[in-house]
């Protein structure tokens, strides 16, 4: 039960933050669908399904936060590139404010209980 | 070149794969068909380049990347999520009570002879707030009633006789009646057609 709640708390997390990361992601340049989603995936739990990503892509460039083009790849079908758009960058960059300041925040409140619950009957196993 | 567009060739062919996108394609029918189609290709080749980056083809290798992919549901579940927050949320905030709206306006229409006119009027006002019908099916609907039962009034005159007691009002009341109920009827009958997912 509490373990339910803890993944569904995570897996909330992860939507909310996931758009960002792609958004961070194509900072120092634009990529392709699958280098995207492959690096992506390479992070530790961030992203469980690999597909899921693509109709995110597709939100994304809705919204105007990435923009795509289509490249000739050497060897087979023209690859769709992601770029940030200047939109997508302000969007990246009021958000990782944002971020530090929740996350410190999350810190502070996690690392009060641990103190206050700490010392005396603390269980380490 | 050629080695990709046989990976290409080789995977499209691959029974594992046909599968998958065929279940991805059944799970996504709710999307709008460019979207959909879209949607189909972007998966297609990701399989292809990570294929690819594997280096290989082989039945477990495809298995590897379908896992990594996720269950085609999942994805198509994501794609409706994603297009849905735009339109899903006002859609269901308006249709719901649009839809309610609209059926009061047709019980007033309808039983509106029970206040002569008046009702008939207050009926015809609320079907033309209410925008669960184009202008074209209002229009057509409120007079349509009135001129069917314009066109039968003569015959109601004659059929009633001229020695009856109904003077020109009753009349009026009784064919303005009947007109509300026509162009309810009328109007029921375009909103069936037109929102039946609604319901």
């Amino acid at each position: 039960m509490v373990l339910g709640e803890t993944r569904k708390a995570v897996s909330q997390l992860r939507r909310g933050t996931l758009e960002f990361c792609v958004l961070a992601l194509l900072r120092d340049g634009e990529r392709y669908g699958f280098d995207l989603v492959r690096s992506l995936s390479e992070v530790d739990g961030l992203v469980t399904s690999e597909g899921t990503i693509y109709p995110l892509l597709t939100r994304l460039r809705k919204e105007q936060l990435v923009t795509t083009y289509w490249r000739e790849s050497g060897a087979g079908p023209p690859r769709r590139y992601y770029q940030l758009t200047d939109a997508g960058r302000a969007a990246l960059d009021d958000f990782a404010v944002e971020w530090i300041r929740f996350r410190d925040a999350v810190d502070r409140l996690l690392d009060v209980n641990v103190d206050s619950e700490g010392d005396g009957d603390r269980h380490e196993d | 070149m050629s080695i990709r567009k046989g990976m290409v060739t080789a995977m499209k062919t691959n029974q594992i794969v046909t599968e998958y996108l065929h279940r991805l394609h059944d799970a996504s029918s709710a999307l709008p068909s460019q979207r959909r189609t879209e949607l189909l290709s972007e998966i297609l080749t990701h399989i292809d380049d990570a294929l690819c980056a594997a280096g290989g083809n082989d039945d477990v290798t495809i298995l590897n990347v379908l896992e990594r992919l996720g269950p085609p549901e999942d994805i198509a579940a994501a794609a409706l999520g994603e297009s849905a927050p735009m339109s899903a949320p006002v859609a269901a905030a308006v249709a719901v009570p649009r839809r309610g709206f609209a059926r009061v306006a047709l019980v007033v229409l309808a039983v509106g002879f029970v206040v002569p006119i008046i009702g008939w009027m207050i009926g015809a006002v609320l079907v033309a707030a209410s925008d669960a019908w184009s202008i074209r099916e209002k229009v057509l609907g409120l007079v349509i009633g009135p001129l069917v039962m314009i066109a039968l009034t003569p015959m109601l005159t004659l059929a009633v006789g001229p020695g009856a007691s109904f003077g020109t009002l009753e009349i009026l009341v009784l064919v303005w009646g009947f007109a509300g109920l026509f162009s309810a009827l009328y109007l029921s009958l375009r909103l069936r057609q037109t929102h039946v997912l609604a319901l």
